[in-house]
């Protein structure tokens, strides 16, 4: 069922029970006292029943929504994290957020239904009750509109202090040792309890602010209820009035204020909402395109570095990014491959495999097998056969079930790149890029990779390094100076 | 159960509320908790009256007295508001306050093991959410009962004809039987609530891990591998919220069936006016709303346990350490020092007398920074002895240890703020600190706002912070790195003037041709050269 239509259902519903309330209560003051209790009861266990179905509805819908996007985070990850990006872990508590979106929607449909209840209001105590309510009702949106903008103002101002008094606890806890070796612990302690205070009084600035929202409608609501219950009161004793149709007014009147306000105080989960969306869309300017060749750059302009890079890579073909340290290698390998948006120019590579490796990468936790053949059907004999050409034999390497941490203790960062190419071959990449792995080697890794990148013939190989290659043989050279 | 409790409890008290906020809050809660039930009893409770026997004045009086309900009712509320998040973020700074001490006593090595993951990142967060304990937590739950009690005494004892204090006893006991029932799921829920956060947490490692290797995946064609991987991880979580949403959906009909109960109990009322029938009703009806603030109350205990589960398991055992020492010679005695399962040192020994300089070399990564912070106790060697002035090291008092023993570690931070504060730290010595910044080169009024100081600032602000308190024994770790020879002379002369003994590491060879003796660390082995 989409949500503004359950809102609207809800609302009814809720509308409905007021009513139900007022006639068990009528019961009971008319001498019906057991039919009135019974009414009551009644109204209860329904009252229960639409808010249990309410909320199973919103668990599911929620439970749905974060299973969307949690099969959609996985997207996100396809490009490396780079500096300033979010910290990944954060995804998980946007999806928290973005999940209540659906609720949000039903919460405001059936704000908006409520106002039905002012026809109730109306039909039954009267043009004065019906004035009332609607007056009311009507202040009440310049009052939100404006406490509304101030919040915001104010937030922005709390937000900045906070930043500060976090990277500050976080360079204290993270230098804690230094402080302790100074005796200055108690020091550190009392300059964060201070500034969490000073922290604290722009906060009480921003809630006080905040909280005004929710104050005018409950405010409004009090007076509403009262002043109703003050019309119908006289006009009961005047004898216009039925007891049930005065009690109807009143407390459909309670119930309408209490879904407005109800939508009004998700105030923040709607602002979270709405910024977990901006995070966790995904906006991926489509996938490789398919090319004869295995990856081809016209003109291509990166970020960091000024010079036009054209190239174009067919099967076996060895070439070489050479450079500075810092001039921009990786930047030009990340946005070859699509990880970045180039300034100028295109690049498009084939849907082959392609395999990247440099001293960053990182393993997978789990058996050496599943690092290598990442769940593949490869035959153990095949594995070992790859394994050894690139030197990594003995005791260590031949349990293919022993397990390896994601951030490969236990192993040299040689052992670690060659294990990465040994996957990159197994997956039977078309092409090999190597970002600056030579600096992590030693002399023997380096020479067994050499043997064993000649023997695989039909795998481009594109190496980017500050000066010494891994390539016997070079086809292009690119050379990117600073 | 009675651990969760004492450990909610132990938060509580690491907060130290304010006694007259407290009552505040808690006072303005209630009332504007009472006072919603008592709008609603008064206007229905007044409609029955005047439908019954008119009487105009009675009516009048008893409007305006509802009207002043109504008006009183949300500034009350928002005066309970304020109150708890004012209590809350109270409390917050001492938690803060505490998190620091606790961090700021952790041997190194422990300390490395939560700076590594993301857990100093995290406890941050913890001390955040322990603000619920306030807000959602403690104040709504006192007040809710206390609504409760009051509405009972008033079906009780206010009307004047007719036993009604057996309808009110009955009431009671619907209420305390949901009560009771709430608690008890709530022991259930802190088993659930664990088993929650850690596949989230669990799933939020995995996030982090897999955002590593994805990209390299993706481009191998097996992006496939990254989305079983998460999949699994959603699976158990999603199975975690199921478990969790099952047991909110029993608390949920423990509520309901309390309130029914308490709906019920009307049926043991007298046979008098219908005024107080009304009213009664009212009151009953109320007890749905506040069973699911109960409910709510309970479950954001449950949350905030959780979080200070976390936050505690970083502190440590306070030691009682007050013994003195007279002179500062400084001695090592068959000092073992072990770094994940690797020797650094094996039955070292080393003996500084004071007024000497010694200058500790070795290649790098040999462990000559992880013996200096086994010298000043930071960190604890596996065995061996290390005294001062003939006492055990672990043994002296911590205070005074901190002040006659300084210690530079290499990259120094801390180094943002204003020139003042970054010297002294807090702490008070006989040296013009200002004077020996300007002698090391780095000339700064006490109110120069340092921000982004270059490394061979920060390594010379850091040699005059460690001077302050005028300590007898210097450890330094490679000091000079990232300064030149004339800032390097400046920074050894300085150090001479303090007169203090001197431990130093380092590459640097003027600083070695300065020191007496020089010992290198090699092979696990401490050799005099």
């Amino acid at each position: 069922m989409p949500a503004s239509a359950l809102g609207v259902f809800s609302s009814l519903a809720f509308l409905s029970l007021a009513a139900l309330g007022a006639l068990a209560i009528s019961d009971v003051a008319e001498h019906r006292v057991n039919r009135g209790i019974l009414l009551l009861m009644l109204t209860t266990a329904l009252r229960w029943l639409v808010a249990s179905v309410l909320d199973e509805w919103s668990r599911a819908r929620a439970a749905r929504e974060r299973s969307w996007w949690r099969s959609r985070i996985v997207f996100q990850l396809r490009r490396p994290r780079r500096e300033g990006d979010r910290a990944r872990g954060d995804l998980a508590l946007a999806v928290d957020h973005a999940a209540a979106a659906p609720e949000l929607e039903r919460l405001r449909a059936g704000a908006a239904t409520s106002l039905v209840g002012v026809l109730i209001v109306w039909r039954s105590a009267g043009w004065i009750a019906l004035v009332i309510t609607l007056g009311l009702l009507a202040l009440s949106i310049p009052l939100y509109a404006r406490s509304g903008r101030r919040s915001d103002a104010a937030a922005q101002r709390y937000r900045a202090r906070r930043a500060t008094l976090e990277v500050r606890q976080l360079e204290v806890l993270q230098h804690a040792p230094e402080l302790r070796a100074l005796g200055a612990v108690t020091y550190g302690a009392d300059e964060i309890a201070a500034l969490s205070d000073s922290e604290h009084a722009l906060a009480m600035r921003a809630i006080r602010v905040a909280l005004e929202s929710s104050l005018v409608t409950e405010f409004l609501s009090g007076v509403s209820v009262g002043l109703v219950a003050m019309v119908v009161g006289f006009a009961l004793l005047e004898g216009h009035l039925s007891l049930v149709r005065a009690l109807l007014a009143v407390l459909v009147t309670a119930e309408l204020f209490t879904q407005i306000r109800r939508y009004g105080v998700e105030f923040h989960r709607r602002e979270n909402a709405e910024k977990a969306r901006d995070v966790l869309e995904v906006h991926d300017h489509g996938g490789p395109f398919t090319t004869d060749e295995t990856l081809v750059a016209e003109a291509l302009v990166t970020e960091a570095h000024d010079d036009e890079v054209s190239l174009s890579i067919g099967p076996g073909d060895r070439l070489v990014v050479t450079g500075p340290s810092g001039v921009g290698k990786t930047t030009l390998l990340h946005t070859l491959l699509g990880w970045r948006e180039p300034r100028a120019g295109t690049s498009r590579r084939g849907l082959q495999p392609v395999g990247f490796v440099s001293a960053e990468s990182t393993l997978l936790s789990g058996s050496l097998r599943t690092n290598l053949v990442l769940g593949a059907d490869t035959s153990d004999a095949e594995v070992r056969a790859v394994l050894s050409s690139l030197g990594l034999r003995g005791e260590r390497f031949s349990d293919l079930n022993a397990e390896l941490t994601s951030d490969g203790r236990g192993l040299s960062d040689g052992e670690k790149v060659r294990i990465l190419i040994a996957r990159a071959l197994l997956a039977h990449a078309a092409l090999l890029v190597l970002d600056d792995v030579t600096g992590v080697l030693d002399e023997e890794s380096r020479s067994s990779i050499r043997t064993a990148l000649d023997a695989a013939r039909g795998v481009a190989i594109l190496e980017a390094s500050v000066d010494s290659t891994l390539l016997t043989r070079v086809d292009q050279r690119i050379e990117l100076r600073a | 159960m009675s651990d969760d409790l004492a450990r909610l409890r132990r938060w509580l008290g690491r907060a130290q509320p304010p006694r007259r906020q407290l009552l505040q809050a808690l006072s303005a809660g209630f009332v504007a908790n009472a006072t919603g039930v008592a709008l609603l009893a008064g206007a229905v409770g007044l409609l029955v009256d005047s439908s019954a026997r008119p009487g105009l004045r009675a009516v009048a009086v008893a409007l305006v007295l509802i009207e002043i309900f109504a008006f009183l009712r949300s500034p009350l509320r928002y005066g309970e508001r304020l109150g708890a998040h004012q209590l809350g973020f109270f409390a917050v700074s001492r938690w803060r306050r505490w998190l620091v001490l606790e961090v700021g006593q952790l041997s190194y090595s422990r300390w490395r093991a939560y700076a590594s993951g993301d857990l100093l990142e995290r406890a941050l967060g913890d001390t955040d959410e322990l603000q619920d304990l306030w807000l959602r937590g403690v104040i709504p739950f006192v007040d809710v009962l206390a609504v409760l009690v009051v509405g009972d005494l008033v079906v009780g004892c206010l009307p004047a004809q007719g036993q009604w204090w057996i309808c009110a006893m009955n009431l009671a006991l619907a209420q305390l039987l949901g009560v009771a029932g709430l608690c008890a799921l709530t022991r259930r829920d802190l088993a659930c609530d664990r088993a929650l956060r850690s596949a989230r947490g669990e799933y939020r490692a995995q996030l982090v891990e897999l955002s590593a290797a994805a990209p390299e995946l993706d481009l191998l064609g097996r992006l496939d591998v990254v989305e079983g991987r998460s999949a699994l991880f959603v699976a158990r979580m999603s199975e975690a919220e199921e478990t969790s949403a099952r047991r909110r959906r029993l608390s949920e009909l423990v509520v309901v069936a309390s309130s029914l109960l308490a709906l019920g109990a009307l049926a043991s009322r007298p046979a008098t006016s219908p005024v107080w029938l009304a009213v009664a009703s009212v009151i009953a009806l109320g007890t749905f709303e506040a069973m699911s603030s109960l409910r709510a109350s309970l479950a954001a205990a449950v949350a905030v346990n959780g979080g200070g589960e976390r936050l505690e398991s970083l502190a440590v055992a306070p030691r009682s350490r007050s013994a003195a020492w007279t002179n500062s010679s400084l001695v090592l005695r068959e000092v073992t020092l072990v770094q994940d399962g690797r020797e650094l040192l094996g039955r070292g020994d080393l003996r500084v007398e004071p007024h000497t300089r010694v200058a500790l070399v070795g290649e790098s990564g040999v462990g000559k920074s992880s013996l200096l912070r086994a010298i000043v106790d930071l960190d604890e060697p596996a065995s061996g002895d290390i005294t001062l002035g003939g006492v055990a090291i672990e043994d002296l008092d911590e205070t005074e240890l901190r002040r006659r023993v300084a210690y530079v570690a290499s990259e120094p931070g801390l180094t943002r703020g204003y020139a003042r504060d970054v010297v002294a730290l807090g702490r008070t010595g006989t040296r013009d600190a200002m004077s020996d910044l300007a002698s090391l080169g780095i000339t700064a009024e006490g109110s120069t706002k340092f921000e982004d100081l270059s490394r061979g600032e920060r390594a010379r602000v850091a040699i005059a912070r460690c001077l302050v308190s005028a300590p007898e024994v210097v450890v330094l770790d490679e000091p000079t790195a990232g300064l030149g020879r004339t800032e390097t002379a400046r920074v050894l002369s300085l150090l001479a003037t303090s007169g203090a003994s001197i431990i130093v590491a380092t590459h640097d060879a003027d600083v070695v041709a300065w020191c007496d003796v020089v010992v290198e660390l090699r092979e696990g082995r401490l050799v005099s050269r």
